[in-house]
C-alpha cells in the first residue's frame, strides 16, 4: 500500500471480491421465491390441417400444416422477484408418432419483460407458428396435447425452467376439415 | 518534475498504510452490505448495482491519493554519521 498504483490494485482486487460474493448471494436468494405461477388454464378453441409449403431447405415437396387455436389465462406475476430479468412463456403441442414416437413442436412463445405484462389472457389465439411434422404427414393424428411452458430468466444464476396445465387429448382433423368430427373435450387443469 | 513525480507515487507512511488497508476493507464490505439491502428492499437489482458502484468510486477516492491523514507518521532516520577515519596500511612492507 505504499504507492498509489499498488493501492489501486489492492482496492480493484477487493471489489471484484465483494462483487462475487454480492452477486453470489443474489443467486442463492432465488431459494427464497416461489418458483410456480398462479393460476394457468390452458384449452383448445379450434384447428385446422391444410396443405402447404414450408420454406426450409430439406422440404422439396407440400407438407401438411397444422394450425392449433387456444385459449390461455395464466398469473405469472409469483415469478417476477427482484433478480426477474425476464420470463420467456411457451406454448407447445405434443404428439406421438409411428416412426418418430415423441414429438413437441412450440406454436407460441412470448418474452415477458416485467411484471405489469405478467398476466395473459389468450381468448382463441392464432398460433405464432405452424405445425408441420418430420415425416410430412399431420392430419387425423390422435392423442395430441397443449403444454404451457415458462422459463424465467434472472439477472444473476440459474435458469430455471417449468411447464403446467396440459390440455386432454385431442384429435387433428384430416386436410380441409375445419373441426374435429367430435369436438375435443378439453379439461381445465390449475 | 520531481513534484509530478511524488504526486504519481503518492506515497504513504507505515501507519498510513496500516490506516488505507482497514479502510479499504470496512467501505468496501459496508458497501457489499448495503448494495445487497437496497436491491432487496427496493425489489430491483439496479439499485444494487447503483450502490455497489458508488461505494467503490467512495473506496478509491478514499484510499488511492495520498491524503495528508496518511503521512502523519513520517519515519526519522538516524542522521548519517561522521565517516570514521580511514588508515592505509603498506600490507607488503610489514611481511
Amino acid at each position: 500500500m505504499h504507492s498509489s498504483l499498488v493501492r489501486v490494485q489492492n482496492v480493484f482486487g477487493f471489489f471484484t471480491s465483494v462483487t462475487f460474493v454480492v452477486g453470489a448471494l443474489i443467486a442463492l436468494s432465488a431459494l427464497l421465491f416461489p418458483t410456480e405461477p398462479g393460476s394457468v388454464n390452458i384449452d383448445v378453441t379450434n384447428f385446422r390441417v391444410s396443405k402447404g409449403r414450408v420454406r426450409q431447405y430439406h422440404a422439396t415437396k407440400p407438407h401438411e400444416l397444422a394450425s392449433v387455436n387456444f385459449d390461455l389465462e395464466a398469473d405469472l406475476n409469483p415469478l417476477f422477484n427482484w433478480n426477474t430479468k425476464q420470463v420467456f412463456a411457451y406454448v407447445s403441442v405434443s404428439y406421438p408418432g409411428k416412426k418418430f414416437s415423441e414429438n413437441e413442436v412450440v406454436i407460441w412463445d412470448r418474452i415477458i419483460t416485467s411484471s405489469s405484462k405478467a398476466k395473459l389472457r389468450l381468448k382463441n389465439q392464432t398460433p405464432k407458428y405452424r405445425i408441420h411434422d418430420i415425416t410430412g404427414k399431420i392430419s387425423a393424428r390422435e392423442n395430441v396435447t397443449l403444454t404451457f411452458h415458462w422459463n424465467v430468466q434472472p439477472h444473476v444464476g440459474a435458469l430455471t425452467w417449468g411447464s403446467a396445465a396440459e390440455s386432454e387429448a385431442f384429435v387433428l382433423p384430416a386436410i380441409g376439415e375445419k373441426k374435429p368430427a367430435s369436438k375435443p373435450v378439453v379439461k381445465k387443469s390449475s | 518534475m520531481d513534484q509530478i513525480q511524488s504526486v504519481i507515487d503518492g506515497f504513504i507512511d507505515f501507519e498510513g498504510q496500516s490506516l488505507a488497508e482497514t479502510l479499504t476493507t470496512a467501505i468496501l464490505v459496508l458497501t457489499g452490505i448495503a448494495a445487497f439491502g437496497a436491491g432487496w428492499v427496493l425489489s430491483d437489482l439496479k439499485y444494487t448495482v447503483y450502490v455497489g458502484l458508488s461505494g467503490t468510486v467512495l473506496a478509491f477516492l478514499a484510499v488511492v491519493p495520498p491524503w495528508p491523514i496518511y503521512t502523519r507518521n513520517p519515519l526519522t532516520w538516524v542522521a548519517i554519521a561522521a565517516p570514521p577515519e580511514v588508515v592505509m596500511v603498506d600490507v607488503k612492507k610489514e611481511m
